[in-house]
C-alpha cells in the first residue's frame, strides 16, 4: 500500500446514506438478466443466425434462380451436382438447389403457421380457463383430458387424408390436437402467478383487474409461450415431412422437405444426393430451433436458473 | 387409489368415444368406397350395391354408427373390406408381432445407452462426455427416424450389405429398423436423465449425503441416481408413443408385415373398419401406457401419493 | 480445556461465472472440548462456507486458498478425499438449515441412519445396525422408532425431521457437531425444543457444536463462546457475556441493537442501514466502514488489526487504536 497510517486518518468522517445503500452489483431486470444469458450461449446465437440466413435464402433463392421450383426438363434427368445445378436435377429434370429452397420456405411457413394457430388456440384457451377458474376452468379442463388421450398423429393423418391436399390442410391438421400443450402450459402458468406475491401486491394498491392481465400476468407468461412456440415449429415442420413422406402431405409438383426427401428416397440407389440435401436442409432446421428453444429456455426460464 | 385409477379409466371411456365419432365422421368424408380401388375393378355395378349393403353401407349415416358403435362395445369391430371377410382384430393382431419385436428393442436399446450417456455427462458436467451426449441428444432428436432408416438401408444393408433388408423373416432383420427407431428414445432418454441429476446433485440431501462420508459410487448409485431414474418413468409414455408412430414410416421404408404398415396400407385402399380398428387400438393403447406410466411413478416414488388430486406439480 | 479443532489464517474462494467471491478472508479460531461456539452473522458473512470448507463440502467452483485446518494434529484442509471420507460422520457431522430438504426423499429414515453406521462401522451387524437406529431414534425423542423407522421422509413434520436429522448426525458419536442454521427453518415452538434437545445430548455425549446462526437469541441461549463475523471475517470474538454485555465492535453493537426489545413498545426497530459488501471486489479497508457511523478515514483504507480486550475478547476496530483518542464509545 502506498500510503501509510497517519494520525490525521483517525478523525471520523461523515457518513454518507446514500453510499451505504449502494449495492455494489449491477441490478438487472429478469429480462435483461436472460438476454446476457442468451447471448453468452454461442451455440444458440450461431443457431439464431442461421435460422436467419436460411429464412432469408429460402425467400430469395427460389425468385433469383434461372430455374423455378416447377420447371422440368426432361433432357437433365437426375444429373449429378454441377456448376449449372448445384444440387443436380430430380427425376423430372427440376433443379434441386431451387426445390430445396422452395421446399425450406414451404416447410418454414408451414412450421411458422401451426406454431402461431396453436399459439392463438392455446394461449386464449389456457389464459381463460385460469382466469375465469372455477366451473368454467373445471369444464375447460376436462375438455383438455379428455383431448390429451388422442394420439395426435394418427388424427392428422386421418384429416390428411380428408381434406384436398394442401399448406393449408397440413396447417388445419396439426391444429386440431396441436393447441392442446400450450394451452395445458400457460393455465399453468397463470395460475402460478396468480398466487404470487407481486400480483396480489398489485391487486391491493389497486390495480384494475384487467390491468393486472396486461402489465403482470402477459409478460411473465410470455417467456414460457416463446420457448413453447420455439419448439412448436421444428415438431411442425418433423409432422409436414413425415406426412409428406409416408405420401399424405403436400402434392406435385409443390415441394415441401418432406416431398423432397420422399422422392430422394425413391430414388435413392440411383441418386443418393437426393436424398442427402433435403435431408441436410431439415436436420439443419430441426437442430438450430431446438438449440435456439434450449438457449431460450436456459436463458428466461427462472426454474433453470443456477 | 382405486377411485384415481377409475376416474382415469372414465375419462379414457370419454375419449375413446371422441375418437370413434370423429374417425367415423371423417370415414364417411372420404373421398371413395372400399369397391373402387383397383382389387375390386371387376366388380359390376349391382355387385359393388350387393356388397355396400351386405357391410351395411348403403343405410343412413346414423344407423350405422349406431350399430358400428353397437359391435365395437361388443369387441367386434367388423372386417376388413381387403382382406375380405377377415375381422379387423384377426388383421390387427396377427400384424403385432413385428412391431412389437422392433419397438421393444428400439425402446431398449435406446434406454440402455441414452441413459448411460445421460448419467455419465451430469457426472461430468461440462465435459467430453458431456458436450458429446449433448451433440447426439439434439441429434437424435432433429434427424427424423425416416431419414435416418433410409440412410441406413442404403449403406449398411445395400452398400455394405452387413444386414439383410426387404424382407422379414430372420431376427437380423430386425436389427436395421430398430436402429433406426431407437435413436429418438435414446436421444430423449439421455437429456432427460442428465437434467435430472443434475438438478438432484445440487439438492440439500446430497450434502448431506457427503456429511455422512460415503464414496463417490455410493454417492451417486444410492442417493443420487434413485431420485434422477424414478422421473424417467414419466417420459417412458411418450416415447411408445413416439415409437408407434415412428414405425408408421419405418415399417414401409424395410418392409415389415406390422400395425404400422398396416395403417399405411389402409389409409391407401379406404378399408374402413381397420382404419378405425388400428385408431381405437392406437388410443387405447397410448391412454393406457400413459396411465400405467402415472400409476407406476406413483407407487415408486414415496413422495407422490395419488390421491385422486392433484399433487406434487 | 483441549483445543479440538484449530483454523489458522483460512482464506476460502468461490469461483463463480460472475468473478471469484472471496468469501472467507484469512480467520482464526479454535473450539475446544464439550463447548458451544456460535458463529454470527448476516447472510453472505462467509460463516456457512467456513464451515462447508472445514467438512471439506465446499459448492463448485470453492478452495480453500490459504490457511490450515487442525483436527488431532492433522491438517485436514489438505488431506485427501478418501482420508476427509472417514472424518466426515465420524468426527465431524453437520446437520443443516431445511430439514425439509435435507433428507433423502426416496429412502426410508431407518436406512438413513443406519447407512451412517454402515459407513463408519463396518463391524456392526445388520441386526445391530437397526437397533442402534431405533435407539437413536427413541434418543432424540421420536416416539415409535419401529414404526418411523420404515417411513419416508415426507412422512415427518419439519422438527421431527431435523431431530432426524440430529440422529443420524449424532449416529458415530462424532466429536464435532456443526449446526448450519439448525432452527431457523422451523416454527418459534420448535426451534426451542430442538434446542434443548441439542444442549442435552451435548451433556451427554460431550460433542463439541459449531452453531451457525443469524438469530441472536438463539445464540444466547446455547453458546459458551460467539464469533461474530462480518465480510469474510471476524470483527469480534469473545465470550458469551463479553460479547454480548460489553462488545467492543460497532457491528456487534448494531446486531444487538436490532434485537426487538418486548419492554420498550413504543421504540422503533432498530436497523443498520445499508448492505453488505459485495465480496468480489472487498473493501480494501474495514469491511464495515461503509456502514459504520464511527467511520474514520483509516477505516476505509487500513484493515483494522485485532485488539485484544481480555485473553478471550478481541475484536478488530480502529476505534481501539490509541490514535483514535476517546473515540471507543460503548453503545
Amino acid at each position: 500500500m502506498q500510503e501509510k497510517i497517519t494520525q490525521d486518518m483517525f478523525v471520523p468522517v461523515r457518513s454518507d446514506a446514500h453510499k451505504q445503500e449502494y449495492i455494489a452489483r449491477k441490478h438487472h431486470s429478469a429480462f435483461h438478466d436472460g438476454w446476457i444469458r442468451l447471448r453468452k450461449n454461442k451455440a444458440a446465437v450461431v443457431c439464431a443466425v442461421l435460422i436467419v440466413v436460411i429464412t432469408v435464402m429460402s425467400i430469395i433463392v427460389p425468385y433469383t434462380s434461372p430455374y423455378a421450383y416447377y420447371e422440368t426438363d426432361y433432357k437433365h434427368k437426375m444429373n449429378a451436382p454441377s456448376s449449372e445445378h448445384i444440387f443436380g436435377t430430380d427425376l423430372f429434370g427440376r433443379d434441386q438447389w431451387t426445390r430445396v429452397w422452395y421446399g425450406t420456405r414451404i416447410s418454414l411457413l408451414i412450421g411458422l403457421a401451426a406454431a402461431l394457430i396453436n399459439l392463438v388456440i392455446g394461449v386464449f384457451y389456457g389464459a381463460i380457463s385460469a382466469i375465469a377458474g372455477g366451473k368454467v376452468d373445471a369444464v375447460m379442463q376436462r375438455i383438455i383430458e379428455v383431448l390429451v388421450g388422442i394420439p395426435s398423429l394418427i388424427i392428422v393423418i386421418l384429416f390428411m387424408m380428408v381434406l384436398p391436399p394442401g399448406v393449408g390442410t397440413i396447417v388445419a391438421a396439426m391444429a386440431v390436437t396441436g393447441w392442446v400443450n400450450m394451452a395445458r402450459l400457460v393455465r399453468a402458468q397463470i395460475l402460478k402467478l396468480k398466487n404470487q406475491e407481486f400480483v396480489l401486491a398489485a391487486q391491493l394498491l389497486g390495480t384494475s383487474r384487467w390491468k393486472t392481465i396486461l402489465r403482470h400476468l402477459i409478460p411473465n407468461t410470455i417467456s414460457v409461450i416463446v420457448i413453447q412456440v420455439m419448439f412448436a415449429i421444428p415438431s411442425a415442420i418433423f409432422t409436414e415431412a413425415f406426412l409428406s413422406f409416408i405420401g399424405v402431405g403436400l402434392a406435385e409438383p409443390k415441394a415441401s422437405l418432406g416431398v423432397l426427401i420422399n422422392n430422394g428416397y425413391k430414388a435413392l440407389r440411383s441418386a443418393p444426393f437426393l436424398l442427402i440435401y433435403p435431408a441436410i436442409a431439415i436436420v439443419l432446421i430441426m437442430v438450430c430451433f431446438s438449440i435456439v428453444g434450449d438457449g431460450l429456455r436456459d436463458a428466461f426460464d427462472p426454474r433453470m436458473k443456477r | 387409489m382405486a377411485r384415481y385409477i377409475g376416474r382415469r379409466l372414465l375419462y379414457m371411456i370419454v375419449t375413446l368415444f371422441v375418437i370413434v365419432v370423429l374417425t367415423f365422421v371423417l370415414m364417411k368424408i372420404l373421398p371413395g368406397s372400399p369397391f373402387d380401388t383397383e382389387r375390386f375393378e371387376k366388380l359390376t355395378p349391382e355387385q359393388q350395391a350387393a356388397a355396400l349393403e351386405r357391410y351395411g353401407l348403403d343405410k343412413p349415416i346414423p344407423v350405422q354408427f349406431l350399430r358400428y358403435l353397437g359391435n365395437t362395445l361388443r369387441g367386434d369391430l367388423g372386417t376388413s373390406f381387403y382382406y375380405t371377410n377377415i375381422p379387423v382384430t384377426r388383421v390387427i393382431f396377427s400384424r403385432l408381432g413385428p412391431s412389437m419385436l422392433v419397438g421393444a428393442q428400439a425402446i431398449l436399446v435406446g434406454l440402455a445407452i441414452g441413459l448411460s450417456l445421460g448419467i455419465v455427462a451430469a457426472c461430468r458436467h461440462n465435459g467430453f462426455v458431456d458436450n458429446f451426449t449433448m451433440v447426439i441428444a439434439v441429434l437424435g432428436i432433429s434427424v427424423p427416424n425416416f431419414v435416418v432408416a433410409a440412410l441406413l438401408q442404403y449403406y449398411v444393408g445395400l452398400k455394405l450389405g452387413w444386414l439383410p433388408i426387404g424382407f422379414w423373416k430372420t431376427w437380423s432383420c430386425s436389427v436395421l429398423p430398430s436402429l433406426a427407431l431407437c435413436f429418438q428414445p435414446l436421444a430423449t432418454a439421455a437429456r432427460f436423465i442428465r437434467t435430472e441429476t443434475l438438478d438432484v446433485l445440487q439438492q440439500d440431501y446430497i450434502v448431506t449425503a457427503r456429511s455422512k462420508g460415503m464414496s463417490q459410487a455410493r454417492l451417486l448409485l444410492k442417493h443420487t441416481l434413485r431420485n434422477s431414474i424414478i422421473p424417467v418413468i414419466t417420459i417412458m409414455a411418450s416415447m411408445v408413443v413416439n415409437l408407434l408412430t415412428g414405425s408408421l414410416a419405418i415399417e414401409s421404408i424395410f418392409s415389415i408385415p406390422g400395425i404400422g404398415g398396416l395403417f399405411t396400407e389402409s389409409v391407401k385402399n379406404n378399408d374402413y373398419n381397420v382404419i378405425m380398428g388400428l385408431t381405437m387400438f392406437y388410443s387405447l393403447f397410448y391412454m393406457l401406457t400413459i396411465l400405467l406410466a402415472d400409476v407406476t411413478y406413483s407407487l415408486v416414488d414415496p413422495r407422490i401419493r395419488v390421491a385422486g388430486e392433484k399433487e406434487g406439480e | 480445556m483441549n483445543k479440538l479443532l484449530e483454523v489458522r489464517n483460512m482464506s476460502v474462494s468461490i469461483h463463480t461465472d460472475g468473478g471469484v467471491i472471496q468469501a472467507v478472508r484469512g480467520v482464526s479460531f479454535d473450539l475446544r472440548e464439550g463447548e458451544t461456539l456460535a458463529i454470527v452473522g448476516e447472510s453472505g458473512s462467509g460463516k456457512s462456507i467456513t464451515n462447508k470448507a472445514i467438512m471439506g463440502l465446499l459448492p463448485v467452483g470453492g478452495r480453500i486458498d490459504s490457511g490450515e485446518v487442525i483436527l488431532n494434529g492433522r491438517d485436514i484442509a489438505h488431506c485427501t478425499e478418501k482420508q476427509m471420507r472417514e472424518i466426515r460422520g465420524a468426527e465431524i457431522s453437520m446437520i443443516f438449515q431445511d430439514p425439509l430438504t435435507s433428507l433423502n426423499p426416496t429412502m426410508t429414515v431407518g436406512k438413513q441412519i443406519s447407512e451412517m453406521l454402515l459407513l463408519h462401522k463396518p463391524q456392526m451387524t445388520k441386526e445391530q445396525r437397526y437397533n442402534r437406529a431405533l435407539e437413536l431414534l427413541d434418543m432424540v425423542g421420536i416416539p415409535n422408532p419401529k414404526e418411523r423407522c420404515a417411513q419416508y421422509p415426507h412422512q415427518f413434520s419439519g422438527g421431527m425431521r431435523q431431530r432426524v436429522m440430529i440422529s443420524i448426525a449424532l449416529a458415530c458419536e462424532p466429536r464435532i457437531l456443526i449446526a448450519d442454521e439448525p432452527t431457523t427453518a422451523l416454527d418459534v415452538t420448535i426451534q426451542a425444543q430442538i434446542l434443548d434437545l441439542m444442549k442435552a445430548l451435548q451433556k451427554k455425549t460431550n460433542t463439541s457444536i459449531i452453531l451457525v446462526t443469524h438469530n441472536l437469541g438463539v445464540v444466547s441461549s446455547v453458546a459458551d463462546r460467539v464469533l461474530v463475523m462480518y465480510g469474510g471475517r471476524f470483527a469480534e470474538t469473545g465470550e458469551l457475556d463479553e460479547v454480548f454485555y460489553d462488545m467492543k465492535h460497532p457491528y456487534t453493537q448494531g446486531l444487538l441493537n436490532s434485537i426487538p426489545n418486548l419492554q420498550l413498545q413504543d421504540q422503533a426497530l432498530y436497523s443498520i442501514p445499508g448492505t453488505p459488501p459485495d465480496l468480489i471486489n472487498p473493501p480494501h479497508g474495514c469491511p464495515f466502514a461503509a456502514r459504520c457511523e464511527h467511520c474514520m478515514r483509516v477505516c476505509q483504507k487500513f484493515q483494522p488489526p485485532e485488539f485484544t480486550f481480555s485473553e478471550t475478547h478481541k475484536a478488530s476496530c480502529w476505534l481501539y487504536d490509541e490514535r483514535a483518542k476517546g473515540g471507543a464509545q460503548n453503545g
